[in-house]
C-alpha cells in the first residue's frame, strides 16, 4: 500500500506540491504566529521591563523611629528583606537615613525654627549640585549641602557654619551638631523627594512632626558616617533595592511578586523589635499586572489572526481534498471494484497524509523561523528592540507538526469523501438550514459579548476577544456565500432572453455549475480576512493615537515636580523660545478636586483640569463631540480680560510700603505680594513683615522680583498690639497702607486704572469700610490701602486682607466629562461647589463633552486657568496652582531643554502614542495583523487558481464543443473568462462586505487599552482607503490575470480535433 | 438540395497521419470522394478505420497532411483559424458520438447556441428553438439538462442544435454509437427525415448496418483507404 502511495504520488507530483505547498503555507503562519506568541512576546516583556520606570520595579523597606543610636543593624536587615526578594536581577541599594527634628540654633540660642539630617547615597541621582560640592566623609567638620530654597531663606553660603540643637521631643539627642556648607542643590523631584519630610521645598513655615508645628528647614544632607557619628535618631530609615532592569524577565518578576506577599511578614520579623513601624513598600506588582495586561491584550490580537489563518488554510485543505478528490474518482472506483478495502483506503489515506505533513512541516518550520526573524527585523519591531535572528523552539515545532497534522488529515479526508450530491434531500436541505439558523445566533452572540464585555480588564476578555472576529467573519461568510447561486440563478433567467452569446450563456453556466461550497467560502473568506486585517490595523493605530491625545492632552506636556515659582515659568517660557512658530503655551492645573461629597473612589478621584482656553483650540487634544472643537469649548470657558497690574522694575528695588496705624499701637504687617508675568502666569511671593509706622519701608522680597513682573494683589496680615497705653485703644480705627512703585516702571499705569478692592479673607473679620485707590505720583503709582480695624481682634488674631486688582469670576464656568454628568448627573447650567485642596469653588456646567483632555474616562472639569486662578486668589489662596505646563507643538529643542531644566517629567503625544502602538509588548498587534493579510491573499489566489484550474476537466469537452459548432476561439475564451469572473466576482463582493461589516460591527469592540480596558476614547473605524483599494483592486486584478492564463490555455488545449473519439 | 450538379463536397488525395517515427499511424490515405448537394453519405468501416478522422477532414476541424477539401465551393484546407469558425458557424453542423451538449445548458437553450453564435434576434431564435424541439420531439423536454435526458434524447437535442443554424452540410460521427438499436434506428430515421426536409448534405459514419439502408450512398473504409 506504501508503494501505491508513493508511485501514486509520483504520478501526481503536481497535484501534491500544490497540496504540500499549501499546508506548509499554513503551517509557516501558524509557526509564525506562534513565535511571535512565545519569543517575541518574552523578549517584549524583557523589554519592556529594561524600558520600566526603575523606581516601579524597586523594593523599599521602611523603618520608622528606629531604637538605638547605630541603626546599622536594623539598616542590614531592611537590606537583606529588599536585596533577598530581588536577588535574581542582582538589585543596587540606597538607603536614606532622616534624623529626628533638631532645633536650628543662631548664636547659641534656639532660634524657634528646626531643621533635620540626611544621609543618603541617592543624593547625586536625585539632586543636582547647584553650587559647592557633595560633603565629604566626616573630618573635623561635619559637611552639608543644603537645597538653593534653605540656602536662601536661611541667608547660608558656601563656607557658613550652622549648629542643630538638640532633638526634639522626649527621648531625642540632646547633644548639637556643627555643620558647614559646602555646597547647594536642586532636588530633581520624584518620588523620593515625596518622602522628604518637606517633599524638597526645602521650608514649610509650619511643618509639625507631631509636636508643635515651626518654621522648618531641610534637609541638611550629610554623609552616612557623619550621621552616625552624629548622635542623630533615627526618624526614618529607608531601604531601596533597585533590580538591574537588564535582569528582569518574567519568571524573575514574578518571584518578586510571590516573595512581597510575605516580605512584609518577614520584615517585621527581623527589624520588629528595632523599630517602631515597618512597611515593604513597592509598585512591582502593579507594574508587573500592567506588562501582563499588555501582554494579554495582545495575545489576544495574535491569536485572532493564528486561527483566522487557521480557519483559511483549513478551508484551503478541505478544497484541494475534494480537488485531489474528484482527480483520483476514477481511480478510487477502480481500486474499490478490484477489491480495494475501505480499510486499505483509510491506511493509504494516513500514510499519505503523515508524508504530507512531515513534508509540509519541514519546510514550514525553517520558513516560519526566517519569516518571523525577517518580520522582527521590520523597523517598527526593531525600533522596539524586539529583532532577532531565526530561531526553532519546540513550541514552534510542535505547533507546525500539528497544524500539518490537521490540515493533511482534512486533506486526505476530503478526497476520500463520496461525490457531492447535487441536489440535497429535503432532510439534508433542512438540516442545513438549521446549521445555518445555529451559526448565525452564535455569531449574534459572540458579537453581543464582545459589545457588552466590561470596561475593566476581565478574564473572560481573551476568549470573547479571540473567538468572537473568527465567528463574525466565518459565519457571515458563509452565509453571504450561500446568496450568491441564487442571485446568479435570477441573472442566468434575464440572460437566457438576452441576444449575444458570450455574457448570458457565461452567467447560466456559472449559475448551473456545481461549485464545491468550500472553494467559494474560501475566496470570500480570504477577501474578507485581508479586508479585515488592513482595517483593523489602520482602526487599531487610529485609536493608539486617540487614546495618546487624550492620554496628554496636548502635543507636549511638562509635569511639575513640585509647585512653580515665577522663575520657573520664566524657565519653561525660555525653554520654548526658540521654537519657531512660536508654540501656543499654557499652564496647567490637574489635581483632584471634590465635588460635592463627590470625591469619587480610590485612584479615580474628579480631577480638575485647567488651561488657558483662549488657546483651547491649539492645546488641547482628543475628540469632542462630533460638531464641537476645542477652540469652540474654550471660549464659552474663557473669562474677561483681566486688567494689567501694576508693572515692577527689575529686582522690585525701590517699592515701598508706608503703613499707619492708631496712636498708641504697635501694628504690623506681613506682606506677601502677588505678581504676574507676561504670560499670565501669576506666582505669590513674601515681601517682608513691616511695621506701619508711618514710615515707609522697602518691601522685604524673598525673591527678588525679575524684570516684566506686574504686581496684580497684595495680601497684608496685620497683627501686632493695641497695648499701646491705657485710653490709646480704640474698638474701630482706621489703618491705612500704601504700596509704592517707582514711576520708571509704572510708566503705563495710570489712575484710571481699574479699581482695587480689598477683600477680608477671613470669615469674621475685624476689618470694616475698606478701600483701596491707585494713584499716579511724581514718585511712582501708589496703591492707597485704608480700612476701619476692630483692634480687640488683635487680642487673638490679626487682620487679613487681600488688595487686588483681578475681577473674581461669580461662578467658575466649565465643561464636565460625560461621566461626570453620569456619576453626579449634573447638566448644562447646573451649578457645582468643588473643594480644590481646601479651597471652595463654585463652578458652572457650560458644555458636557465626552472627556477632558489629559483625564480619560474620569469624573473631570474642564476650567480656564485664569479664572480659576482668580477665583483662588479671591479667596487667599495665592500659591500658584499650576501643576505644569502644555504645549500646542514640541520640536526636540524644546523637550531637551525642558528635560534638562529638571521642572519635571516631559511627555510628548507622539511618545505616548508610539509607546502605545509600538512598545514591545504592542507592535506585534499591527504587525500581525499585516502578516494576516499576506496569506489571506495568497489562500485567495490559491483558491481561484484551484477553482479554475480543476474546472479543466469539465470546461475543455464543452469548449472543444463549442468550437466545433463554430464559435470563434476569442469568444469561447472569453466565454470561459467571464463564467469564471461571474461566478468569483460576487465572492469578492461578498468577502469584501462582510470584511467591511465585521470591521464596523466588531472591529472597534476587539481593540483594548494597554491595561486590557476599554480604550478612552472609543475607538472609530478608521478606512484606510488606499490600502483597501489596492488589496480588493489588487485581488480582481489577479483574478483576471489568473483566470484569463488558465482560461487561455484551457481554450488553446481545447481544440475540436480532439473531439474525433470523445476524448475530452 | 442545391440542384446544381457541382458536388457540395468535393475530397481530394486526402492523407492524415499521427504520430512520427515507428508509431507513426496513417489514419487516410490518398482518400477522395465527393457528395451531391442533398444526398446522404454513410461512411462505413470498423473502428479505428479513419472514419472520424475523414470526417473531422472534411469539416476542418483537422488539416490534412496532404489532399483539399472543397465544401459548398469553399476550399476548407485554405481556410484560418476564423474562416474555419465561419464555416462552422454556417455551413457545416456536427452531431458527435457522445452527443456534445453543454451539461450546464437546458435542451432548449444547448440549441438555441448557434442561433446565439450568429446573433439571430431573440423572438427568431426561440421561434427557430421551438420548431427545430417539435421536430425532433422533445418540445416537453425543453428546460431540462442533458444529464436529465436519455441518451436518445440527447442525441435528438444534438441533432437539433445541428440543425438550427440551417446548414448545407452535416456530419455526425457515430450518430448512434450510444444508443441502443432501437433507439439509434429513431435517431437516423429522424436524420433521414431531416435531411429530407431540410434539404442538407449529410455524411455519416457509422459501423452499424442497419442504418447503412437509410443512407443514399455508402461509401466502406478500411486501414485508411476508401474501398473499391
Amino acid at each position: 500500500m506504501f508503494l501505491l502511495v508513493l508511485r501514486r504520488a509520483l504520478v501526481q507530483r503536481r497535484l501534491l506540491a500544490a497540496a504540500v505547498a499549501l499546508v506548509a503555507t499554513a503551517c509557516t503562519l501558524v509557526g509564525t504566529c506562534t513565535l511571535v506568541l512565545d519569543v517575541t512576546q518574552d523578549r517584549g516583556f524583557r523589554e519592556a521591563a529594561q524600558r520600566s520606570d526603575p523606581d516601579e520595579l524597586s523594593v523599599t523597606a521602611f523603618l520608622v523611629d528606629v531604637t538605638g543610636r547605630d541603626s546599622r543593624a536594623a539598616r542590614a536587615a531592611a537590606a537583606h528583606v529588599v536585596e533577598r526578594i530581588l536577588a535574581p536581577m542582582d538589585p543596587a541599594l540606597e538607603t536614606t537615613t532622616t534624623s529626628r527634628l533638631r532645633s536650628l540654633v543662631a548664636d547659641g540660642a534656639p532660634t524657634g525654627s528646626q531643621a533635620y539630617l540626611v544621609a543618603t547615597d541617592a543624593l547625586t541621582t536625585e539632586a543636582d549640585l547647584t553650587s559647592g560640592r557633595w560633603p565629604a566623609p566626616a573630618g573635623d567638620r561635619v559637611e552639608t549641602v543644603v537645597p538653593d530654597t534653605t540656602a536662601r531663606l536661611l541667608g547660608l553660603a558656601l563656607g557658613d557654619e550652622l549648629e542643630l540643637g538638640p532633638e526634639r521631643g522626649i527621648g531625642g539627642a540632646d547633644n548639637s551638631v556643627r555643620l558647614v556648607v559646602v555646597g547647594t542643590f536642586r532636588p530633581r523631584g520624584g518620588v523620593e523627594w515625596e518622602r522628604d519630610p518637606l517633599g524638597g521645598a526645602g521650608f514649610s513655615p509650619a511643618y509639625s512632626d507631631g509636636l508643635e508645628a515651626a518654621p522648618t528647614y531641610g534637609p541638611f544632607v550629610i554623609d552616612g558616617h557623619a550621621f552616625s557619628g552624629s548622635g542623630s535618631s533615627v526618624d526614618a530609615l529607608r531601604v531601596t533595592a533597585h533590580p538591574t532592569l537588564g535582569l528582569a524577565d518574567d519568571a524573575s518578576l514574578r518571584r518578586a511578586d510571590r516573595l512581597l506577599g510575605d516580605g512584609q511578614g518577614v520584615l517585621s520579623a527581623r527589624v520588629g523589635n528595632q523599630a517602631r513601624l515597618t512597611r515593604l513598600g513597592s509598585d512591582l506588582p502593579q507594574a508587573l499586572a500592567y506588562l501582563h495586561a499588555q501582554q494579554a491584550s495582545t495575545r489576544s490580537t495574535v491569536l485572532v489572526v493564528l486561527l483566522l489563518g487557521a480557519a483559511l488554510a483549513l478551508a484551503a485543505a478541505l478544497l484541494t481534498g475534494r480537488l485531489v478528490g474528484s482527480v483520483r474518482e476514477d481511480e478510487r472506483d477502480l481500486l474499490v471494484a478490484m477489491g480495494l478495502g475501505r480499510r486499505q483506503q483509510l491506511g493509504a489515506a494516513a500514510a499519505e497524509a503523515a508524508l504530507l505533513a512531515v513534508v509540509a512541516s519541514g519546510v514550514a518550520v525553517p520558513a516560519a523561523a526566517l519569516l518571523h526573524s525577517r518580520l522582527t527585523h521590520r523597523d517598527d519591531m526593531a525600533a522596539a528592540g524586539l529583532q532577532q535572528g531565526p530561531s526553532i523552539t519546540w513550541a514552534l515545532v510542535v505547533a507546525v507538526l500539528a497544524t500539518g497534522a490537521l490540515l493533511a488529515t482534512a486533506l486526505v479526508s476530503a478526497a476520500l469523501r463520496p461525490r457531492a450530491v447535487a441536489d440535497p434531500s429535503p432532510r439534508a436541505r433542512l438540516a442545513r438550514y438549521g446549521l445555518d439558523v445555529l451559526l448565525l445566533g452564535a455569531a449574534t452572540l459572540a458579537w453581543w459579548q464582545l459589545r457588552t464585555q466590561p470596561a475593566t480588564p476581565s478574564d473572560t476578555g481573551d476568549v470573547i476577544l479571540t473567538t468572537a472576529p473568527i465567528l463574525c467573519l466565518a459565519v457571515p461568510t458563509v452565509l453571504g456565500v450561500r446568496l450568491v447561486p441564487p442571485l446568479l440563478g435570477r441573472a442566468a433567467a434575464a440572460a437566457g432572453r438576452a441576444r449575444g452569446f458570450v455574457l448570458p450563456v457565461a452567467i447560466q453556466q456559472a449559475a448551473r455549475r456545481a461549485y464545491a461550497s468550500t472553494a467559494m467560502v474560501l475566496v470570500a473568506a480570504a477577501v474578507a480576512a485581508a479586508v479585515f486585517a488592513l482595517a483593523l490595523h489602520a482602526t487599531w493605530d487610529r485609536s493608539q493615537q486617540d487614546q495618546a491625545s487624550l492620554r496628554v492632552g496636548t502635543d507636549l506636556a511638562l509635569t511639575l515636580r513640585t509647585p512653580p515659582d515665577l522663575r520657573d515659568a520664566q524657565r519653561v517660557e525660555a525653554a520654548a523660545a526658540g521654537q519657531s512658530p512660536a508654540p501656543a503655551v499654557s499652564p496647567v492645573v490637574h489635581r483632584p478636586l471634590a465635588l460635592g461629597r463627590y470625591v469619587g473612589e480610590e485612584g479615580a478621584r474628579p480631577v480638575l483640569v485647567a488651561v488657558d482656553s483662549r488657546e483651547a483650540g491649539a492645546l488641547l487634544r482628543g475628540r469632542p463631540d462630533t460638531g464641537d472643537t476645542w477652540a469652540g469649548i474654550g471660549g464659552e470657558l474663557a473669562p474677561e480680560d483681566a486688567p494689567d497690574g501694576i508693572p515692577l522694575p527689575d529686582g522690585g528695588k525701590g517699592v515701598v510700603l508706608r503703613g499707619r496705624g492708631p496712636a498708641g499701637t504697635s501694628l504690623t504687617a506681613r506682606v506677601t505680594a502677588v505678581l504676574e508675568d507676561r504670560n499670565g502666569f501669576r506666582g505669590s511671593v513674601s515681601a517682608g513683615t513691616l511695621p506701619l509706622d508711618g514710615r515707609s519701608r522697602p518691601l522685604e522680597w524673598a525673591t527678588a522680583p525679575s524684570d516684566g513682573l506686574a504686581l496684580v494683589a497684595v495680601r497684608l496680615e496685620i497683627a501686632g498690639s493695641g497695648d499701646a497705653g491705657p485710653g490709646a485703644r480704640t474698638p474701630r480705627s482706621t489703618v491705612q497702607a500704601t504700596v509704592t512703585v517707582p514711576a520708571t516702571a509704572a510708566e503705563d499705569q495710570g489712575d484710571d486704572g481699574a479699581p482695587w478692592r480689598v477683600l477680608p479673607l477671613q470669615k469674621q473679620s475685624p476689618v470694616g469700610a475698606a478701600t483701596a485707590e491707585l494713584h499716579a505720583t511724581a514718585r511712582g503709582v501708589q496703591l492707597r490701602t485704608s480700612a476701619d480695624v476692630n483692634l480687640e481682634y488683635f487680642s487673638y488674631t490679626g487682620a487679613d486682607v487681600l488688595v487686588t486688582v483681578l475681577p473674581a469670576p461669580p461662578l467658575v464656568p466649565v465643561a464636565v466629562s460625560q461621566d461626570l454628568v453620569d456619576a453626579v448627573g449634573a447638566k448644562v447650567g447646573d451649578e457645582l461647589a468643588a473643594l480644590v485642596g481646601d479651597t471652595a469653588l463654585r463652578l458652572e456646567v457650560v458644555a458636557v463633552v465626552p472627556d477632558v483632555p489629559s483625564a480619560p474616562g474620569q469624573v473631570a472639569v474642564l476650567a480656564d486657568i485664569d479664572t480659576v486662578s482668580r477665583a483662588l486668589i479671591d479667596v487667599g489662596s495665592l500659591d500658584p496652582v499650576v501643576d505644569g505646563w502644555w504645549f500646542s507643538s514640541g520640536s526636540a529643542g524644546t523637550v531637551t531643554a525642558l528635560e534638562a531644566s529638571g521642572l519635571g517629567t516631559v511627555t510628548t503625544r507622539d511618545g505616548v502614542a508610539a509607546e502605545l502602538a509600538r512598545g514591545p509588548l504592542r507592535v506585534a498587534v499591527p504587525t500581525t495583523l499585516l502578516v494576516l493579510a499576506a496569506p489571506a491573499m495568497a489562500l485567495f489566489l490559491a483558491a481561484v487558481a484551484l477553482v479554475v484550474g480543476a474546472d479543466r476537466s469539465r470546461a475543455s469537452p464543452a469548449v472543444a464543443v463549442l468550437r466545433a459548432i463554430g464559435a470563434p476561439r476569442r469568444d469561447t475564451a472569453r466565454l470561459q473568462l467571464a463564467e469564471h469572473l461571474v461566478l468569483l466576482l460576487p465572492l469578492t463582493v461578498v468577502g469584501t462586505v462582510v470584511g467591511a461589516a465585521a470591521t464596523v460591527l466588531v472591529g472597534p469592540h476587539l481593540i483594548r487599552s494597554d491595561v486590557g480596558a476599554a480604550p478612552v476614547p472609543t475607538p472609530v473605524v478608521d478606512w484606510p482607503w488606499p490600502g483597501e483599494l489596492a488589496v480588493v483592486g489588487g485581488l480582481v486584478l489577479a483574478v483576471l490575470v489568473v483566470t484569463w492564463l488558465l482560461t487561455s490555455l484551457l481554450v488553446r488545449q481545447s481544440h475540436p480535433s480532439r473531439l474525433r473519439d470523445g476524448g475530452l | 438540395m442545391s440542384g446544381t450538379a457541382d458536388p457540395m463536397i468535393d475530397a481530394h488525395g486526402l492523407t492524415r497521419s499521427y504520430g512520427t517515427g515507428a508509431s507513426t499511424v496513417h489514419a487516410l490515405h490518398d482518400v477522395s470522394l465527393s457528395v451531391a448537394p442533398g444526398e446522404m453519405l454513410a461512411v462505413v468501416g470498423r473502428s479505428g478505420s479513419g472514419k472520424t478522422t475523414l470526417l473531422n477532414l472534411l469539416g476542418g476541424l483537422d488539416h490534412p497532411d496532404t489532399g483539399t477539401v472543397r465544401v459548398d465551393g469553399a476550399e476548407v484546407t485554405a481556410l484560418d483559424e476564423s474562416g474555419l469558425s465561419t464555416l462552422r458557424r454556417d455551413t457545416v453542423s456536427y452531431i458527435f458520438q457522445t452527443f456534445g451538449l453543454i451539461p450546464a445548458l437546458t435542451a432548449a437553450e444547448n440549441v438555441g447556441v448557434p442561433l446565439r453564435l450568429r446573433r439571430t434576434p431573440v423572438a427568431e431564435r426561440e421561434q427557430r428553438v421551438a420548431l427545430l424541439l417539435d421536430l425532433v420531439g422533445l418540445t416537453d423536454h425543453a428546460l431540462q439538462r442533458p444529464a436529465e435526458l436519455s441518451g436518445g434524447q440527447q442525441q435528438r437535442v444534438a441533432i437539433a442544435r445541428a440543425l438550427a443554424g440551417s446548414p448545407r452540410v452535416l456530419l455526425a460521427d457515430e450518430p448512434t454509437g450510444q444508443l441502443d438499436t432501437e433507439t439509434g434506428l429513431g435517431v437516423m430515421a429522424l436524420l433521414r427525415a431531416v435531411v429530407e426536409s431540410e434539404g442538407v448534405t449529410a455524411v455519416v459514419a457509422t459501423h452499424d448496418p442497419v442504418l447503412m439502408a437509410l443512407a443514399d450512398r455508402v461509401v466502406a473504409i478500411s486501414d485508411g483507404r476508401v474501398e473499391g
